[in-house]
């Protein structure tokens, strides 16, 4: 239930190919950090494994199904995705906001069954939301609202979880905060996540392994603290990384070449 | 995890709405050319259910029951149609701007209506076949609107707006041509486009119901997934909901409505806009509370701008549309300011 694999994928940008002849399989009940200089196709990348892009050629697998085949609701309760800068709808009680993760659950036509709210209930207790309930998500601070977006996600209950740069956005306590409840999701439930990441240190924190994307193709895949250390990372963003460990974690200082 | 009061206030809007609408329907009943007393008006709706006995006379009774009901009937299911559409629309295109006749609805209707007066109709009066070119005048131009800028997968709500503005400008050109090029339905057609339901009867009721009851049905059965939309095609799609199969529906079913309410009633604007938007200034933005109350305050809505249409010049009439803008506008206004925080 938490298998991705992408098979010689080819996503088109207009003329461009923005994903070329890519294949990865991730771990499943792992966490697997994209990174890459910006435009070099991370975010294609997961789009078209949540199916909103049309794809050229090849395939993704989730749960061993194609996804590009599998009806919306289908799909959604294999996997959630948040885009990188979710719509804030106005007017919407936080409650309902999460509630939303289980439309896939419920169907279009039914009101929420008592699984549904006692789902998106255990969600909100889980991530802290319960007294932000009927607060209207508009009025939410960044990192407040962040967190809902994530609930909405967990509340649609699946085992695979793509996020396309989580971290945007926020100060560095609450970029620490989304990590860490995400770290929970895949230490305790055995959730794939599979997250773009800008910030490498958060990476090497953070994810078990790491596949770098350069050029619209996978340049590098293995476990973070090697790909860290590899020349081949350093490369791509024309800068000189050096992993400095910090009780025990790595992190990544960019120097600019001369 | 509920909210009492704001439960609390939903039902005290509803219960004002529908007051309002009563007393707006035995108002209408009550006033025109030939003025029956209030009180008589409730004796005789009394009557008719069996409680007490009637003090109208015959020739009132005729006037209340072939002429003043009908009519009134006629107004509620216009208003009630035409609101929800609006809600719908704006819902699925998440755009507040969007009015039941955004894809073509109103050029298209007044393109069949002009063809129907200018065309094939005599030198007086509307012809009977107006209502049903004007339909198929409207079905065509969203139909055109949805070949164009709805269909794949990938399709968005900005090409189905922009497929609806050129459409509408194809269809009003032609529209205008028509109009200008015989002075002798001039004036009919420009009554016809501002609305009008003086040609109420019983039988455009029965004719008018069964459309209304499933197209508004289908739109307030739609409220959650409107709901769902209003975070986006992409993540609606990504929650679960087919966005491309949602949409058709629920656009079929407001432009069909639309299209019949349209088809006896002209162009009626505006309330398709401003009742929605007043119903979420009082009860928020969830359309599972938007869609049934706008229903049921576009019914009121209208039958309160056709009962001042119908006596404010009595005996001769104001057009409908004129009314609706006229004292919906400034109300919309007021309402606007009272509520600092608008909700879009």
């Amino acid at each position: 239930m938490n298998r991705v694999s992408v098979e010689h994928l080819t996503v088109l940008g207009g003329p461009q190919e923005v994903v070329r002849d890519v294949t990865v399989t991730f771990r499943p009940g792992r966490w697997t950090a994209i990174v890459g200089p910006n435009g070099a196709g991370k975010t294609s990348l997961v789009e078209s494994m949540v199916a909103l892009r049309r794809v050229a050629s090849g395939s993704v697998s989730v749960a061993g199904k194609d996804v590009h085949s599998l009806r919306e609701r289908e799909r959604a309760r294999l996997v959630a995705f948040i885009p990188q800068n979710p719509v804030v709808p106005v007017g919407m009680s936080v409650v309902d906001y999460v509630g939303l993760g289980r439309t896939a659950h419920h169907g279009i036509l039914q009101a929420m069954a008592m699984a549904d709210t006692r789902a998106v209930e255990e969600v909100m207790k889980r991530l802290n939301l319960t007294n932000l309930a009927q607060r209207d998500v508009a009025t939410l601070s960044g990192g407040e609202c962040q967190r809902a977006v994530i609930a909405r996600a967990l509340a649609q209950a699946t085992q695979i979880l793509v996020l396309d740069e989580p971290t945007t956005g926020l100060d560095v306590r609450h970029q620490f905060e989304i990590m860490q409840l995400l770290r929970r999701e895949v230490d305790e439930c055995e959730v794939t996540v599979i997250s773009t990441l800008h910030d490498l240190s958060l990476a090497g924190q953070y994810a078990d392994e790491m596949v770098v994307i350069h050029d619209a193709r996978v340049v590098l895949h293995g476990p973070t603290s090697e790909v860290l250390r590899s020349p081949v990372l350093g490369d791509c963003y024309d800068m000189d990384l050096r992993v400095v460990e910090v009780d025990g974690r790595d992190v990544v200082v960019p120097i600019q070449r001369v | 995890m509920s909210q009492p009061p704001q439960r609390r206030r939903v039902v005290v809007v509803t219960l004002l709405i529908v007051v309002v609408l009563v007393t707006a329907m035995v108002t209408g009943l009550s006033l025109g050319p030939m003025n029956i007393p209030f009180g008589d008006i409730v004796g005789n709706v009394l009557s008719h259910l069996g409680l007490g006995h009637s003090v109208v006379s015959p020739t009132q009774s005729l006037v209340i029951w072939q002429i003043r009901a009908p009519r009134i009937i006629l107004g509620s299911l216009v208003g009630a149609m035409l609101a929800t559409a609006g809600a719908t629309y704006q819902g699925v295109f998440r755009n507040p701007l969007a009015d039941p006749y955004l894809l073509g609805v109103a050029a298209g209707a007044g393109l069949g209506a002009t063809i129907a007066i200018v065309d094939l109709g005599g030198t007086t009066g509307i012809p009977t076949w107006t209502p049903w070119l004007a339909f198929a005048g409207a079905m065509l131009a969203v139909a055109t609107t949805w070949t164009i800028g709805g269909r794949g997968r990938f399709a968005s709500s900005t090409t189905l707006i922009l497929a609806g503005v050129a459409v509408a400008a194809l269809c009003t050109s032609a529209q205008t041509y028509l109009q200008q090029s015989s002075t002798v339905s001039i004036a009919r057609v420009y009554i016809w486009l501002l609305g009008s339901l003086s040609g109420a009867s019983w039988s455009s009721v029965t004719l008018l119901l069964p459309y209304v009851i499933v197209c508004a049905g289908v739109c307030v059965a739609s409220a959650r997934a409107l709901d769902v939309l209003s975070v986006g095609d992409v993540e609606a799609r990504a929650l679960g909901l087919p966005v491309t199969q949602v949409r058709f529906v629920v656009i079929v079913a407001s432009s069909f409505g639309t299209a019949a309410v349209v088809s006896v009633a002209g162009l009626i604007g505006f309330v398709g806009i401003i009742v929605p938007h007043m119903v979420r200034l009082a009860v928020g933005t969830s359309y599972r509370r938007v869609l049934p109350i706008s229903l049921l305050g576009g019914a009121a809505f209208l039958v309160v701008a056709d009962t001042v249409a119908r006596v404010v010049m009595s005996p001769s009439e104001l057009p409908l549309g004129v009314v609706t803008a006229l004292v919906g506008a400034p109300v919309f206004v007021i309402i606007l300011n009272s509520r600092r925080r608008f909700v879009s």
